[in-house]
Order: C-alpha cells, then sequence, then structure tokens
C-alpha cells in the first residue's frame, strides 16, 4: 500500500517536496530523487537539529531558510537585520516564531510558517494566510481534521510528511543541567524512554528540543490536495534518507503519529471512550 | 497602575482571592479553558463572581486560551458574546480564531494575549496588537531586556508571572502529554509529563524545574514596566492562594511606599517556602536558569500540613474564635494568624473546644466547627497556620 502510493507520488505529483538540508554533500543525489526544495537550518536560529548553516555556507540556488528558535528580543533583531539583506539564492523562509511575519512585511521572500502546535483548525488557518504564503499545519491532529482542513481552507496548505516530531521545546539546557546534577556522562542526542515511549533529546546553546521518536510516517498524505510535503529528518542516516526517498522503510523504525490516534479534551472524554 | 491578578479555580478561591489582596483574578469557564479537568465556572458561577466583583472594585479576567480543534468550535461565539454581556474585564487568548472574532464581533472586554503564545520579542507583540491585544502575558522565558524591549517598542500593557509552577518546555510547545497520555496538553489535558522520570532502568532523567519565585524582582519588574503580577495555580488551595496573595500584596505596597527591608524580604521568602510543594526559585528574568533551577528529587514533593483553619466567627466581647479546621492542630500547638486586615501574629493554644463547647485537647476532624481563645482581634476569613519561625 505505502509504496504504491509513494509511487504515484513520484510519477505524478502535484505538490512540491521541501527536504531539511544537513548533509549539503546528499543534494546532488537528493536532487535525483526528484527533491524539489532544500531547506537549510539556519545557525543562531534554530534548535533541536544538530547540522546548521551560516547564510554564506547557503550557496544553494532557490535555497529555503528554516529558523524553528522563539527569538528573544536581542536575537529578532538580529534576524530582521539579516532578512533585509538576504542574497538572491534565498528564495523562502520557514519559521516558527510568530513575530517574523512582522520582520518580512518589506521582505519578498516566500513566507511558509511553521507554528509548531498551533494550526489545528480551519478557520485560524484561513486567517493566518493573510499574512504568510503557505501553512505546514500541526502534527496533533488526526487524518480525518487534516481532510476537513484541506477541505476547508482557503488556500492549500502544507503537510509535515515524515520526520521527527517535535514533542518539546525547552529555552534551559536540560542534558547539561541533568549530567552536572547526576555527575555522569554527557550525551547529546539522548534517548529518553518511559514506558513505551521514547524521545530524542538534543540540546544546543539555545535550548533543547525533545523529538517523539520513531519516525512520524506520513507519506500517506502525498496524495492529499496540499501545496508542499514537509520531510525533517534531522538524525537520519545518509543512507536511510536515501532509502526513504527510494520508498524502502525497512531500516527506519516509524509510525502514524496522531493520523489515526484523536487526542482527549477532557479526562471525561476518555471515560466515554472507555465505554 | 500595578496590578496583582490571583488564580481563582472556584468561587470560594475567588472570594479568598480578593479578600487576600488581589486586584484581579482570573477563572476558567467550563470550556476553552487551559485547566480542562479543573473545577472551573459554571455560566451561573462566573456571573456571580462578576457581580462580587464589581462589588468589591476588583476585576475578573476568563482563560479562552486552548489552542482550537475544529470541533472545539461550535459555541465559541455565543459564549464570547455571553462573557461580554455579564461583562467580565478581560479575556485571556491564545489562538487567532479567538482574537478575530472578538474584532468581528467588536466586543469591549481587554483582550489579553496568552503565554501560551510564547511572546519574547516586540515582533510577536506587534503582530498581536494589530489583532486588538491590549496585554501579553510574556513567556515565562522572558529576560528582563526583553520585557523593557516590548514595553518600549509596543506600549502594551505587560503582564508577566510572578510565582508558581513553571512549565519545562516554552508554553505552548509541548505536547509530551498528548504523545504520553492522549491528552491534549494544549487544550488543558496536560498531565505533566515534564515531572516524570525517564529512563529509570538505567540513569534516570528529570527535567523538572523549580517553581517560579521573583519575589526579589519585583522592584525589578515594576521598573522595567510590567503592569500585572500574575500568580500562578488555578488547581491550588484556598491556603496557597491566601498566603501568596497576601505575601506579594505586602511586597508591592511596601514597594510603592518605599518601605521594604531586607527583612521584610527574608520573612516573605520563608513564608513562601512553606506554603510550596516544591524548591522555588527566580528564573529567566536576570539570567537564564542553571542545573540549580531544576528540582530532581521527585519523589519528595512535601504535601502541605501547615494550614490549620479558618476563622468563621469572632466575638471580641469574649476573645472566641470559631474556627473550621483544615489540619489536625492540638492544645499547646504554637500558631499565627493570617489575614488581609490583622498583622500576622503568633500565639500558643491553650484550650480548644467542640461545637457543644466540650473542652478537646486536639482537631483532629475535617473541617470540624471548634472554638479556641485568642489574645488577638481576628477577622471573619482570616486563616490559622503553624507558627512560621
Amino acid at each position: 500500500m505505502l509504496e504504491i502510493q509513494f509511487q504515484l507520488v513520484k510519477e505524478k505529483r502535484m505538490n512540491k517536496i521541501l527536504f531539511l538540508v544537513q548533509n549539503i554533500n546528499l543534494i546532488p543525489k537528493l536532487k535525483e530523487k526528484k527533491v524539489d526544495i532544500f531547506v537549510f537550518p539556519l545557525s543562531f536560529f534554530c534548535v533541536g537539529i544538530p547540522k546548521t548553516f551560516t547564510i554564506n555556507q547557503i550557496t544553494e540556488d532557490n535555497a529555503y531558510i528554516f529558523v524553528n528558535r522563539i527569538l528573544n528580543s536581542k536575537d529578532a533583531n538580529k534576524l530582521n537585520k539579516l532578512l533585509h539583506k538576504l542574497p538572491n539564492n534565498i528564495k523562502g523562509i520557514i519559521f516558527d516564531d510568530i513575530g517574523v511575519i512582522k520582520m518580512l512585511e518589506d521582505v519578498k521572500i516566500h513566507k511558509i510558517l511553521y507554528n509548531t502546535h498551533f494550526t489545528t483548525n480551519f478557520e485560524s488557518i484561513n486567517h493566518l494566510f493573510s499574512y504568510v504564503d503557505d501553512i505546514i499545519i500541526s502534527t496533533d491532529i488526526t487524518e480525518k481534521q487534516i481532510d476537513k482542513i484541506i477541505l476547508k481552507a482557503n488556500k492549500k496548505i502544507s503537510l509535515f510528511t515524515f520526520g521527527l516530531v517535535p514533542a518539546m521545546y525547552s529555552r534551559r539546557l536540560l542534558l547539561t543541567n541533568d549530567s552536572l546534577h547526576y555527575n555522569k556522562k554527557y550525551e547529546n542526542p539522548l534517548m529518553l524512554q518511559n514506558g513505551k515511549k521514547t524521545f530524542l533529546a538534543f540540546e544546543n546553546e539555545y535550548g533543547t528540543y525533545l523529538y517523539h521518536y520513531p519516525y512520524y510516517n506520513g507519506l500517506r498524505l502525498l496524495n492529499k490536495k496540499c501545496h508542499f510535503n514537509f520531510f525533517y529528518t534531522p538524525f537520519m542516516k545518509d543512507n536511510d534518507i536515501l532509502d526513504l526517498l527510494d520508498q524502502k522503510l525497512t531500516n527506519i523504525k516509524w509510525d502514524y503519529g496522531f493520523l489515526d490516534t484523536k487526542t482527549i479534551y477532557k479526562l471525561k472524554d476518555i471515560k466515554k471512550e472507555a465505554k | 497602575m500595578i496590578e496583582l491578578l490571583a488564580p481563582a479555580g472556584d468561587i470560594e478561591k475567588a472570594h479568598f482571592a480578593f479578600l487576600y489582596g488581589a486586584d484581579a483574578i482570573y477563572i476558567g469557564g467550563k470550556d476553552y479553558s487551559l485547566r480542562a479537568n479543573a473545577t472551573n465556572f459554571s455560566k451561573e458561577d462566573i456571573i456571580k463572581v462578576c457581580k462580587l466583583s464589581k462589588s468589591l472594585n476588583k476585576k475578573v479576567y476568563v482563560t479562552v486560551n486552548i489552542v482550537f480543534h475544529d470541533e472545539d468550535l461550535k459555541g465559541l461565539k455565543d459564549y464570547l458574546i455571553f462573557l461580554s454581556n455579564v461583562k467580565v474585564d478581560g479575556v485571556i487568548v491564545s489562538d487567532i480564531v479567538v482574537l478575530k472574532l472578538i474584532q468581528k464581533l467588536k466586543l469591549s472586554f481587554k483582550v489579553i494575549l496568552s503565554t501560551q503564545t510564547s511572546v519574547l520579542n516586540e515582533y510577536s507583540a506587534l503582530f498581536y496588537k494589530d489583532l486588538g491585544v491590549h496585554q501579553i502575558v510574556l513567556a515565562r522565558e522572558t529576560l528582563k531586556e526583553d520585557i523593557i524591549n516590548i514595553k518600549k517598542k509596543t506600549n502594551l500593557e505587560i503582564e508577566c508571572f510572578i510565582h508558581g509552577a513553571m512549565c519545562t518546555s516554552i508554553s505552548g510547545k509541548c505536547i509530551l502529554s498528548n504523545y504520553m497520555t492522549k491528552r491534549d496538553s494544549n487544550r488543558g489535558g496536560c498531565a505533566q509529563i515534564c515531572r516524570w522520570k525517564f529512563n529509570k532502568d538505567q540513569k534516570p532523567f528529570t527535567m523538572t524545574s523549580k517553581d517560579l519565585n521573583y519575589l526579589d524582582y519585583i522592584q525589578a519588574m515594576i521598573e522595567s514596566g510590567v503592569n500585572t503580577f500574575k500568580v500562578e495555580g488555578r488547581m491550588r488551595s484556598i491556603y496557597y492562594i491566601a498566603t501568596v496573595v497576601l505575601s506579594y500584596r505586602r511586597i508591592i505596597d511596601k514597594i510603592i511606599n518605599q518601605t521594604l527591608t531586607n527583612e521584610d524580604k527574608k520573612y516573605y521568602l520563608k513564608v513562601l517556602n512553606k506554603v510550596a510543594n516544591r524548591e522555588s526559585s527566580p528564573q529567566f528574568f536576570k539570567a537564564l536558569p542553571t542545573k540549580d533551577d531544576q528540582y530532581y528529587n521527585l519523589d519528595n514533593e512535601v504535601s502541605n500540613q501547615d494550614f490549620l483553619g479558618i476563622v468563621l466567627d469572632f466575638d471580641p466581647k469574649t476573645m472566641i474564635a470559631t474556627i473550621e479546621e483544615r489540619n489536625l492542630f492540638k492544645v499547646n500547638d504554637n500558631v499565627e494568624f493570617i489575614g488581609p486586615n490583622i498583622k500576622t501574629s503568633k500565639m500558643k493554644i491553650k484550650q480548644i473546644y467542640d461545637d457543644k463547647d466540650n473542652l478537646i485537647k486536639v482537631a483532629n476532624k475535617p473541617k470540624m466547627i471548634v472554638k479556641i481563645k485568642t489574645n488577638i482581634i481576628l477577622n471573619k476569613y482570616d486563616l490559622m497556620r503553624k507558627e512560621i519561625s
């Protein structure tokens, strides 16, 4: 089933693939696999991503930059300055902090909002379309809810399609603190386990990101009428990335996230479900 | 105008928050609030608490701060109109759908942006200002320089948390609860996963932050442009709320009157530490937190037993106080009374009478009514607690 869906995409797909870059040397091979747009996590303005790039290091044509930090005033001002003198090869930006919208008011660049966990209903998404060109909607909702949003959104939405889903973003240096307190070896990234659930924690000077592990597999969304499919695989080995784009998921652990699992609003809803 | 804003999980807590010095309270209705499993306020309760606040010349803000899924939108419009009609003073909001609806309906209450939106810079603040926001609850991660910048560039009213539990995550950016329990943290279901232990079988990993305590920074926060000082804890007890609110009320008043001393600070720090069940520390305002601002001893959170009773009545002729017991106390215990209109006063309990005027040695039944003779003039709703030495 999975292979048929993915093949269909390769042959006839209407959507474009946005791919987060970690290894620049892999780009030629990714191009062969028909990746459309390369997204470069921007140094100083990202958390949770091991490899980031300064503007000068991004030489790819039609490149997009990725900014996922919630920025304090000082760094927001630095980003604002940088956004006003971007080189011509930077065509777009994907960002989380809503303030970037204000920074970009007079900047001609393709604006993609990835406001994690905050785009879960069609009305909010339609309002946000007044400010940005595209929106990567939240992964916290079911496929049914995604379908409703696709149906009711004023414009084509974009979908997080494969990768590690951010589950928590702390400004604290949680791995450093834990290591110092317990006087144990500093490991970064660190896998965290509780019961059957696993999270991958990664820290840089701007904070700590916890990703849900295994990888979120939304490849079945590739056939939806959307604008972009976002692939976000910051810790995946190069070979596994190529396998992923060749439809081979045998070495990659994945699940469907919340695509089939509705979250609970109130505890009484859990009781209702149990009945 | 400096405002002390207190949490209120129900009518009784609202009453105590006002009585002990809050200028305003924030409450959640039965829907759309980020404490989905708290008692919360029915529409009738909201009407009652609005009447109470108006009679006291105080304010009520209502949280409508979940991140909405499509199915939650039903009823939102009617609810906002209801809140406007009953004249709540403000609504605390995080989702743009609510902000736009308030604009469209031209509702007149104050619009307060929830901390859930994690505003840390003036650009985000300006984005929301354009959407009709009057006041912003800044992210708990805000540094002093951020507050100054945001105030200067936006002229918005600034609200900051000053006391209570902290999220390890930047608010709004955590769905650990969704993964671990299916409870949606951005719709009020947070199961506090950041207080759980991970890798228990190997080397344990913990990430819990200590509670927030900005007692030392109130003056600097006022000078930085903070208008509203917010205490966390809609699910906390009346004793906690009364104690924390009274402490900050007195600190703020002393700052305004320029009479705050280091001894005052030490005393109120002791009081605030005694009422909490976790360690607390100032975090973020002056500097980023370190390992010392986390809480590792997760198994040893203490249940506070200091709250002994509420004064229900006081007869100044006989100096007899009628007390509703909340935790065991006995003859010869050293206790103290706090209240909005009394100086905190200590005494030793000499005699306890039950409700039939029989002399007893110990008050040990939940909510039992007893009488004790005091040497202090008390008022209804003063609180009796163990002496803080």
